[in-house]
């Protein structure tokens, strides 16, 4: 088995889990038993111990034997770490064993050590300023047979131990002999993986150089295209700034446009002698036919008309397609929107209006589009009113859903239409 | 700034004189006065001073002390209680006395002493209470320190000491047969979970591999005798007296060669304040297998194989899988090097204490 590095951790988890179960079932442990050996202390009784046989362990071993021998205890942590310390700053066990032997807790307990209190006091004595120093200078003149003694037996000791590292030695040298061979072989191996990882290196080489050359030419490719991105892009503004400037252009001339015939309709209107007591009688058959509050949209009828219509308590709005009649509009506070009727009309809910009013024909013509959202968005009943109505407007409202009656009112004919 | 860096008993052998003693030096390296103070020494630590002297040398309101508190040290109360200067307890965890119940009433009545001394320390309103781990912190927050009030720093370390110590060559020898070789670090005491460990060796033992051998690489307390017969009487009964191998006293070399030749550190320790190991396993590159207990699921995160319980089977499914499986072994390999690299390398730990200084810049 060999698990990708990238193998999600909790996959192989859960195998790991399934074969636990799988090896609990056929491999049960025997039941733990409880422990009923010793508890590590020394066992009671043992009043008697001798100098030698503490002597003989070293450093925390010592310390440990030392408390449980004398004080019947394992060491606590404080008074262990305080006679390593001690051990440390160069005392003899002798001390450590008198410390704890004369101390309250071991005077309590009394363990026998065996020629301990002398060589304690005599320890302690050498601690002493001035005397202490005569009283070692004594003992060790007085210890010079014992050392002399000592000597030569250390001497025996160190030509044993010298023959033994002589052995060890050249058995470290043998070992030597057999690290080299072994060192020698690893190098050989060594050199074999170096040899195949140069191959493998030259190989990597090569297919890194045809990957570079590929690079390269899409490098050249990717240049290519971004050359041609620019040039399109260059050709993309021009383009533009072309469009932009026709655009202009007719801006310009619809703007002319708008100026010459809002002239001509302002013309005509201060021409029409009768357009005042026209719109007055016009907008009061209006008022017969719709209650105050209603909701009535002028097509084009100019700023007269839609005041006449505010008069009478109708919440009156125009549509009004020159720009130049709308800013006069705009400029006498009335609520009048730019823009295409027949479009604008298109945004208005159906049977939200109360009437539509096309009070100058000359203007706006009542074509098959515009009637045919009139028909939509005028209410059951409401009523769609147009100035000089002719046969071919009436046949079209009657066709669009309009009950149409022309009056002959005394300042002019007017078309009225009922939404049947 | 002056920092003093209060230990009770500093030793250069363990985990907490490792922490103390690098931890001085990198305050050091950031430009302040640092001094450590120490009521015992053990070992090669250094110069010293004693407590007594430490109010006179954090004199200063924006003067640090940072005490290290690992066990129970009566006059650590007094003395930080007396100091006019800024403090943070390091706390390293202590093990509940409950573990050490039926083994050592001394080791008893010491945990219980020590963790009675956490909700004084909490009440004191040190300015940090900085943990070795997420899990050291929640004994702090559960005593009622704010919970701004804590950070955790993982424990600085020896490890790049280890790392360029030669393995010992004897034991390379002695144990790179092919047969499994299953690695425990830390010292023999209640808390490690041995008797689970065996259990699980002698499961991996009967089901995949009966060659297989367990390092436990750790000291043996005397004040634990009771806990070691006890894990030795259990050895015997499933037949591993042969199998089971107690190395005690390691040097670095043999401590290296152990991580080397193992197939997995494999950890059941119940309660761990950081768990230094399984960083070694982690720069050494061997997998870990380890009950997410205490801390070891926080300082192990996805390098190793965690298990929420000490059952024995998945641990020695988990090692059987690992000995199978070299894309699963290189994957743990992998990123028990990238997080010992991106979190626990001594850079890391350096950035990060430079984090903790802020608050008291």
């Amino acid at each position: 088995m060999n698990s990708e590095p990238e193998e999600p951790l909790d996959r192989i988890r859960s195998e790991i889990r399934a074969d636990a179960e799988a090896v609990r079932q056929r491999t049960p442990l025997p039941e733990r038993k409880p422990y009923t050996g010793g508890a590590g202390e020394l066992p009671d009784g043992a009043a008697h111990v001798t100098i030698a046989a503490l002597a003989q362990h070293a450093g925390p071993d010592f310390v440990d034997q030392a408390y449980r021998a004398i004080l019947r205890r394992a060491p606590d942590a404080d008074g262990f770490a305080r006679q390593m310390a001690a051990l440390g700053a160069g005392a003899g066990k002798i001390e450590v064993l008198g410390d704890l032997r004369y101390s309250e807790e071991g005077r309590r307990h009394a363990v026998d050590v065996a020629g301990l209190r002398s060589r304690y006091l005599f320890a302690k004595l050498g601690r002493l300023p001035i005397v202490g120093t005569i009283v070692r200078y004594v003992a060790a003149f007085a210890s010079l047979p014992h050392l002399v003694r000592y000597q030569r037996a250390t001497e025996a000791s160190l030509a044993v131990r010298f023959g033994e590292t002589t052995k060890g030695l050249r058995e470290a040298e043998a070992r030597d002999v057999e690290l080299r061979a072994l060192i020698d072989a690893t190098r050989v191996d060594l050199a074999s993986a170096v040899a195949e990882l140069s191959e493998r290196l030259a190989k990597n080489e090569r297919s890194t150089a045809e990957l570079h050359r590929h690079v390269a030419g899409l490098h050249a490719g990717v240049v290519e295209l971004s050359q041609l991105a620019l040039t399109m892009n260059h050709w993309t503004t021009e383009v533009r700034k072309a469009i932009g400037s026709i655009e202009s252009a007719q801006a310009e001339r619809r703007a002319a446009n708008d100026e010459t015939e809002a002239a001509i309709v302002r013309h005509a209107r201060a021409r029409d002698a009768q357009r005042a007591e026209r719109l007055r009688a016009w907008a009061d058959e209006a008022a017969r036919r719709l209650p105050r509050g209603a909701t009535i949209v002028d097509v084009c009828g100019g700023s007269d008309w839609l005041a006449e219509l505010a008069a009478r308590g109708f919440k009156a709005s125009s549509i009004e397609t020159n720009a130049a009649l709308h800013r006069d509009a705009r400029e006498n506070g009335l609520d009048v929107t730019l823009g295409d009727p027949a479009t604008l009309l298109a945004r208005t809910a159906d049977a939200s209006l109360d009437g539509l009013t096309m009070p100058s024909p000359e203007r706006i013509a009542a074509s098959i589009e515009l009637l045919r959202e009139a028909r939509r968005t005028v209410k059951a009943g409401g009523c769609l009113l147009i100035g000089a109505a002719d046969a071919v407007t009436t046949d079209r409202l009657a066709g669009a859903g309009f009950d149409a009656t022309t009056l002959e009112l005394p300042a002019g004919r007017v078309l009225v239409a009922t939404r049947t | 700034m002056n920092i003093g860096i209060l230990v009770p008993v500093l030793s250069d052998k363990d985990a907490v004189g490792a922490d103390a003693l690098e931890m001085a030096a990198a305050l050091e390296k950031l430009g302040h006065t640092v001094r450590v103070f120490a009521q015992t020494t053990i070992g090669h630590v250094g110069v010293t001073a004693k407590p007594a002297a430490l109010a006179d040398f954090v004199a200063k309101p924006d003067d640090l002390v940072i005490y290290h508190f690992s066990f129970g040290w009566p006059p650590g109360l007094p003395l930080l209680r007396g100091l006019a200067c800024r403090r943070i307890v390091r706390y390293h965890n202590i093990t509940p006395a409950s573990f050490f119940e039926g083994y050592s009433q001394e080791y008893v009545g010491a945990c219980a002493s020590g963790r009675a001394e956490i909700e004084p320390l909490a009440a004191l309103g040190c300015e940090l209470y900085l943990g070795d781990s997420p899990f050291n912190v929640e004994d702090f927050l559960a005593a009622g320190v704010d919970a701004s009030r804590t950070a955790v720093l993982p424990p600085f370390h020896r490890i790049d000491r280890l790392l360029h110590t030669h393995a010992d060559l004897a034991l390379l020898d002695r144990y790179r047969d092919g047969s499994g070789t299953w690695l425990s670090v830390g010292r023999i005491a209640p808390n490690k979970g041995h008797l689970d460990l065996v259990d699980a060796f002698a499961v991996y033992r009967r089901a995949y591999d009966a060659d297989a051998r367990l390092l436990i690489v750790g000291r043996a307390d005397p004040r634990l005798a009771r806990y070691t017969g006890a894990v030795r009487a259990r050895i015997d009964d499933l037949g591993l007296t042969e199998a089971v191998h107690f190395l005690s006293d390691v040097n670095d070399g043999q401590l290296k060669a152990a991580y080397l030749v193992a197939d997995a550190l494999v950890s059941l320790s119940a309660h761990e304040g950081f768990c230094v190991p399984l960083t070694e396993a982690m720069a050494l590159g061997t997998p870990i297998v380890a009950y997410g207990a205490g801390a070891v699921a926080s300082t192990t995160a996805d390098a190793g194989l965690v298990w929420d319980s000490p059952d024995p089977y998945p641990y020695a499914a988990s090692v059987a899988r690992l000995r199978s499986d070299a894309g699963l072994r290189r994957a743990l390999r992998e990123r028990g090097l990238a997080r010992m690299h991106d979190v626990f390398a001594t850079d890391a730990l350096v950035a990060g204490l430079a984090g903790v200084m802020e608050r008291f810049a």
